[in-house]
C-alpha cells in the first residue's frame, strides 16, 4: 500500500450544481477565486495550468470530467518558478464532488499525495527523479 | 503532541511561510539569502518566517561557514503534517473565496 496523506473539505455552496460546475471549469471564473491565474481546457484529458502570483507555473491534467458531478485532476510533480527553473512538488490528485441540496450544492474537495519514500519511488518510476539533474541538484 | 500539531498548523497558516517551507523541503536545505532570491520578500522577513518554522520544529538551523543553513527536520511525520496543514489552509482560502464569488454572482443574477 502506498502511504498517502489526504486533505478533505466539504462546504455547502450557495448555488446550483450547474453554477458551481461553471465556477470550477471556466478558466476566467476559476481565476477569480483560486488565488492564481488558471487556464483549463474543460474536457477529459484537458490541460490545466496555474500561474501563481509569484510567477511560478504548475500544470495538471483533467482525469475525470462528469459535468455537475465529479471533477478529478492530477498535478504534475514539479513546477517552474518565475525564472523557468524546475522545482519539485508533491504529485497530488484533487477530487471535487458536487451533490445537489435544497440550499445549494454540497462541494467536497479531496487532495491526496503520496508521502516520503513512497513519493520518491513514484517519481523514480515516472522517470522524474534521478534522470533530471536539475531536480536532483541539491540533494 | 497536540501543542506541537497546533504549532505546525499555526506556522503553516501563512502563505509566505508555506512557500518558505516548500522551498526548504524541496531543496533539502537553504540559507535565508538563497530563499530571498527565490521568494520576493526581504531577507529579514525570510529570517523571521524561518524562526517561526524552527520554533514549530519544522526546520532546523545549522551553521555552514558564515551563514545559517535551514534544513527540513527529517521526521516523516513532519513532511506529512506540513503537507496536510499547507494544502488544507490553501483549500480553506480557496473555498471561502469560491463561496464569496458565488454569492456575488447570485446578487448579480438577482
Amino acid at each position: 500500500m502506498t502511504p498517502e496523506v489526504t486533505v478533505e473539505r466539504t462546504v455547502l455552496m450557495p448555488a446550483s450544481p450547474r453554477v458551481v460546475w461553471d465556477a470550477l471549469t471556466d478558466s476566467e471564473k476559476v481565476s477569480e477565486w483560486f488565488g492564481a491565474a488558471v487556464e483549463l481546457d474543460p474536457r477529459l484529458g484537458g490541460a490545466v495550468s496555474v500561474r501563481s502570483r509569484d510567477g511560478s507555473l504548475r500544470r495538471g491534467t483533467i482525469e475525470v470530467f462528469e459535468p455537475q458531478r465529479l471533477l478529478v485532476l492530477r498535478w504534475m510533480p514539479f513546477e517552474r518558478d518565475a525564472a523557468g527553473a524546475i522545482r519539485r512538488r508533491q504529485p497530488a490528485t484533487v477530487r471535487l464532488t458536487l451533490s445537489r441540496k435544497a440550499a445549494g450544492t454540497l462541494l467536497s474537495v479531496t487532495e491526496s499525495a503520496a508521502t516520503g519514500p513512497a513519493r520518491d519511488s513514484l517519481l523514480r518510476r515516472q522517470g522524474l527523479l534521478g534522470s533530471r539533474p536539475e531536480l536532483e541538484k541539491r540533494r | 503532541v497536540t501543542d506541537r500539531i497546533d504549532a505546525v498548523f499555526s506556522a503553516l497558516s501563512d502563505p509566505t511561510r508555506r512557500e518558505v517551507m516548500r522551498v526548504v523541503s524541496e531543496q533539502g536545505g537553504a540559507s535565508a539569502s538563497e530563499l530571498a532570491e527565490q521568494i520576493p520578500i526581504s531577507r529579514q522577513a525570510i529570517a523571521k518566517h524561518l524562526s517561526v518554522l524552527a520554533e514549530a520544529g519544522l526546520v532546523k538551523a545549522d551553521r555552514d561557514g558564515r551563514q545559517m543553513l535551514y534544513r527540513p527536520t527529517p521526521r516523516p511525520l513532519n513532511e506529512a503534517m506540513s503537507w496536510i496543514a499547507g494544502v488544507g489552509a490553501e483549500w480553506d482560502e480557496r473555498l471561502q473565496a469560491l463561496e464569496a464569488f458565488l454569492r456575488r454572482g447570485r446578487r448579480r443574477r438577482g
